[in-house]
């Protein structure tokens, strides 16, 4: 068994980077985060993907590769509402930077999803340019993120209070093997009962989670993963009605390389058919509940349009809040 | 225009973009004039046994606009960001304010690997709230902008008081015709593309989204076809809008014959493409989401009549809505008649013979067109169809 020191991060999973882009100015309190699944300089590579939506309808892009053949090879874009265009068609010009003919394993389809932070963001300025979102890509780095107000997390409200970005990690060991479970999580919907805290809401909440794993899990069983770490915020009482979730699970070890070479090859890939892979579901909603703790306890006040301020909200308070 | 008023100025060079976006006026290279080709129906050729609607296109379902902006510019080696440019888009226009007013819908994907946005509302409320755009693979993005620009003009609650949409934008891939990297699509085509929406006759072939695209490697593009039930059905309409750019030249049926494998000429030059077809469906018959996925695969069945295997680079994304049932936001509950599932099969009929023809349409109606590096897509030759057809006894 290896010995892996975890540092509560989604980029403990071997080959995951992310990046953050924060725009805070006046009535513009916006940003992005990008997930890479592998670094940059590798090419021509899918990897296997599973996805859950639950409660309202969940936009992203790319979805139909993803649902039909189970696999992806784009870095995943959340942005906010009205840069999914912007943010898409950057991935574009990716895309035809790795190759003209945008393949399905060199960063075609693109992979964007859009968050509704419109209660501090002034939506209808579109300030985020396809430029930043090129340049966030391309300094993705493999360190711990920062959690918080940051990134798409910026302009995000929970729970009436300042709403975030966060991350955590988690080993599971099944069998005689350690794997990586971790999670980011951006936090835009939730009520507190009884609470004193403001009517602070997105016209659209939502709570969009990836997870990733060094299991090697094919799509069946990420998109079983997904939905545990969405399970994990269950005890959040989230069934509002307009409560978007969605979650996406991808695994970094079975890969598919080349696939468009001109020759008849099988791909090797391990099947995890241990009987029992809850250590793996319970390491992503442990590390999904904590990449929430994480997004709200780091979140700082952010003021924004109309001169409205979110406040950071005790973590206890939300979880005596949430009580039925 | 006496006005210098941003506004003004700004619908001032929109009209200006209308007009210029009308594609009989732009030249271009092509072998043959526009009046040499005509649709399938036209040649004698009839598909299955419905009557069509008067214009034999997605229009003849009551309320159902469609607009095309196409740009077709330059010639000769690819300049990246340059040219030559075969481009456009196309609107598909469900119903008047379709933002509040929403239609049922649903989709189905035969072959995944295309996209088509904003489908994610489909799937969890069964409504289409956006008009639907067709554009080449590079441009979707910018297509997406510019029909959130539309969709910010017309509503200015969006982004203050109501959320923020996600515009239903689908593509297939221009690469063999097209500068693809360099785009060439802005929010002012879009916006164009929306104000030329109109009910009527339907232009094909080689306009908007469909003009940089590739049809059994024959030139492809925008095709369309109606059927109409007997009254004893409810008389209703529907209509089929394609943009064809998928198949191999031996896979060709048209009305059963095999023709593709009879023209083995005319081949384009083979390049890495991708091949793909996005079929839109729309009817005024009241259909819950259930029913509309259920004709969805039957656009999948008149789509193999022609011949189509469904090819593993072909993003084959299927949508169908129905704009005779509208829920209007904010009602707390709205009384709806829906179709009798018993007398479906009719329906059925209609959404297969309709694209079969709309897919056949494309071919015959889009005419040959150089693009970059002098790639060229030869239209599909009609004069050689009644011999072919006698051939095999049609």
């Amino acid at each position: 068994m290896q010995a892996i020191v975890l540092q509560n991060s989604i980029t403990d999973v071997r080959g995951v980077h992310f990046g953050h882009f924060t725009l805070a100015s006046g009535d513009v309190q916006t940003g992005l985060t990008v997930i890479l699944p592998y670094p940059l300089a590798q090419r021509n590579r899918k990897l296997f993907l599973g996805s859950f939506a639950a409660g309202n309808w969940n936009e992203w892009t790319g979805l139909h590769v993803a649902q039909d053949f189970g696999t992806f090879s784009s870095p995943i874009v959340l942005c906010n509402a009205t840069t999914v265009g912007i943010a898409y068609d950057a991935l574009i010009t990716f895309g035809h930077q790795r190759e003209p003919g945008l393949p399905i394993d060199n960063a075609w389809p693109p992979i964007v999803i859009g968050l509704d932070d419109g209660y501090l963001n002034d939506l209808r300025e579109r300030r985020i340019t396809h430029d930043d979102v090129l340049r966030t890509i391309q300094e993705a780095k493999n360190t711990p993120m920062l959690c918080g107000s940051v990134g798409i997390g910026r302009g995000l409200c929970a729970f009436g209070g300042k709403g975030g970005v966060g991350e955590a990690s988690r080993a599971a060991v099944i069998g005689s093997e350690r794997y990586v479970v971790g999670a980011v999580l951006a936090a835009n919907g939730g009520l507190v009962r009884n609470s004193e805290t403001s009517a602070a809401t997105s016209l659209a909440p939502s709570f969009v989670l990836l997870i990733a794993t060094d299991a090697p899990l094919l799509p069946e069983a990420l998109r079983r993963l997904a939905e545990a770490g969405m399970r994990g915020l269950d005890a959040f009482g989230l069934a509002e009605n307009d409560a978007q979730q969605l979650a996406l699970a991808f695994s970094t070890t079975n890969v598919i390389d080349n696939a468009f070479e001109e020759k008849f090859q099988l791909f090797k890939q391990q099947w995890l058919t241990h009987d029992d892979l809850s250590p793996l579901f319970h390491a992503a909603a442990e590390s999904v509940c904590e990449a929430l703790r994480r997004a709200v306890e780091n979140a700082e006040a952010v003021t924004g349009r109309k001169g409205r301020t979110l406040a950071p909200i005790a973590w206890q308070r939300i979880v005596e809040g949430v009580k039925p | 225009m006496t006005s210098l008023h941003p506004l003004s100025r700004r619908r001032f060079c929109q009209q200006l973009l209308v007009a210029t976006c009308a594609p009989v006026l732009l030249p271009f290279t092509k072998f043959e004039t526009a009046t040499s080709r005509q649709r399938l129906r036209a040649l004698g050729i009839i598909i299955g046994s419905l009557p069509t609607g008067p214009w034999n296109a997605i229009t003849d379902v009551p309320g159902v606009k469609v607009g095309h902006c196409t740009r077709i510019e330059g010639e000769g080696a690819l300049q990246v960001g340059r040219g030559p440019i075969r481009t456009g888009v196309t609107v598909i226009m469900p119903r008047e304010n379709i933002f509040h007013e929403n239609v049922t819908a649903a989709r189905f994907v035969l072959n995944g690997n295309g996209e088509m946005t904003g489908v994610g509302r489909v799937d969890q409320t069964g409504l289409l709230e956006s008009p639907i755009f067709l554009t080449d693979t590079s441009n979707l993005g910018r297509v997406m902008n510019g029909g959130l620009t539309w969709f910010m003009q017309t509503y200015p609650e969006i982004g203050d008081t109501a959320r923020v949409p996600v515009p239903v934008v689908a593509e297939t891939w221009a690469g063999f015709l097209h500068d693809t990297e360099g785009r060439h699509l802005r929010d002012e085509h879009v916006l164009a593309a929306i104000a030329n929406a109109k009910t009527g006759p339907v232009q094909e072939g080689v306009v908007g989204g469909g003009v940089g695209m590739m049809c059994y490697d024959f030139k492809g593009g925008i095709g369309t076809a109606s059927r109409v039930l007997p009254q004893t059905h409810g008389g209703y309409t529907f209509g089929v809008l394609v943009q064809a750019n998928f198949g191999d030249r031996e896979q060709l049926m048209i009305n059963g014959v095999p023709v593709g494998k009879e023209i083995p000429d005319l081949q384009p030059v083979e390049g890495k493409k991708s091949k793909s077809i996005i079929l839109i469906g729309a009817t005024d018959a009241p259909m819950i989401p259930s029913q509309l996925q259920r004709l969805c695969k039957r656009m999948a069945l008149g789509l193999a009549r022609t011949g189509a295997l469904s090819s593993h680079g072909s993003g084959d994304l299927l949508l169908f809505f129905s704009n005779g049932i509208v829920l209007r936001e904010h009602d707390t509950a709205t009384d709806i008649q829906i179709f009798n599932d018993e007398w479906i099969s009719r329906a059925h009929q209609a959404a297969m013979e309709a694209t079969e023809e709309a897919i056949l349409n494309a071919l015959c109606v889009a005419e040959t067109m150089v693009g970059i590096n002098g790639n060229t897509a030869f239209a599909l030759p009609l004069e050689r169809l009644p011999e072919i057809m006698k051939k095999y006894g049609r």
